[in-house]
């Protein structure tokens, strides 16, 4: 873990960096070395405040970071002995939220009162050491041919689609705390408007997916 | 008419650095340029907003950093997406879609030559 020292450093580092870049620009302008400095300066404005005051923002928290690790600790174990098991459980109360926005329930070709999900966003609660984590993922099964080719997709108008599947390895990285082999399930939520403004989504959704495959399954339909 | 660059609106600083390293790997100077670039000049980072918010990615770990040295010997620090990174942009993106889409139909009705009344 890098120390407070080490990132006063590299902050001080990258400050000179671009200062001087921000010189090149000038200079490549016609400025002259000194009203090229003079620019970069003024450019740059008051950084050096505002990384100050972000490392000691960052300070702060630390501290409280470690203060509130021994409340954690004691909760836990309270937890632990009472012998209640990590509830991973499905969250459906922003449902009516994002129903507005995209939740746009498609007919399908089988017939009035399927529908088929392409898209879709995905939501999962769990417990981390840092409380309990709420996460909307976008699942986007058009260009996963195996999960279309799996699952029927389809449920009763009303109904949505739920999987269970287990945290790997890979998939750590999405469910912090959760421990590799635990069983999780997790409801399509909403049906996602892809039809991102400059034609091609900024990411690949289906990653996180990946990550979990190949355990995960269809497990029925839900209201 | 031209304008002068504008704040990125609230919030929308750290999705826009996602969103960009999603691409590639890039340090600071190239980010806020691309953030000009790519918004046609509607948009101008500060430096100062800018810092802050690749070391609020860095915390969380959203980004990772590398130094790294230039073909002119100058040292930079290169940021690179992370898969937690990936997966906050774009949560981010999503809510940030909502939010302008229902933003975009309150003002719809408003026309650069439309006199609004003001009392």
């Amino acid at each position: 873990m890098s120390s407070l020292h080490d990132d006063d450093e590299d902050l001080r580092r990258e400050m000179e960096s671009h200062l001087a870049q921000l010189e090149d620009d000038a200079s490549r302008g016609g400025a002259s070395p000194s009203e090229a400095t003079r620019r970069a300066e003024a450019k740059f404005g008051n950084a050096a405040d505002h990384f100050r005051e972000a490392l000691d923002e960052w300070t702060r928290r630390q501290r409280t970071v470690r203060n509130g690790l021994i409340g954690i600790t004691i909760a836990a174990l309270v937890v632990s002995a009472a012998g209640i098991v990590i509830n991973v459980r499905l969250l459906g109360d922003l449902r009516a939220t994002l129903d507005g926005w995209s939740a746009r329930a498609k007919q399908s070709e089988l017939g009035f009162g399927v529908v088929r999900y392409s898209g879709a966003l995905v939501e999962t609660a769990w417990m981390s050491p840092h409380g309990v984590v709420r996460q909307q993922l976008p699942m986007l099964l058009t260009d996963w041919e195996s999960s279309t080719a799996r699952f029927p997709m389809e449920c009763a108008e009303g109904e949505r689609p739920r999987f269970e599947f287990f945290v790997t390895e890979e998939a750590r990285g999405f469910f912090e705390g959760i421990p590799v082999g635990t069983k999780m399930s997790c409801k399509l939520a909403a049906q996602i408007d892809l039809d991102w403004s400059n034609g091609t989504p900024p990411v690949n959704h289906s990653d996180w997916l990946r990550a979990i495959d190949p355990s995960l399954q269809f497990a029925g339909c839900e209201r | 008419m031209p304008h002068e660059p504008q704040n990125a609106p609230p919030g929308t600083l750290d999705m826009m650095i996602l969103s960009l390293l999603a691409e590639e790997p890039l340090h600071g100077y190239l980010i806020a340029r691309r953030i000009e670039e790519r918004s046609g000049g509607v948009l101008g980072i500060e430096e100062g907003s800018l810092y802050p918010a690749l070391q609020r990615l860095r915390k969380r770990k959203a980004v990772t950093d590398e130094w790294s040295t230039q073909e002119n010997g100058r040292e930079v620090r290169v940021y690179s997406i992370t898969r937690e990174g990936r997966a906050e942009l774009v949560e981010s993106a999503i809510r940030w879609r909502m939010v302008s889409s229902a933003i975009q139909k309150i003002i719809q009705d408003i026309k650069g030559d439309r006199r609004v009344k003001l009392a």
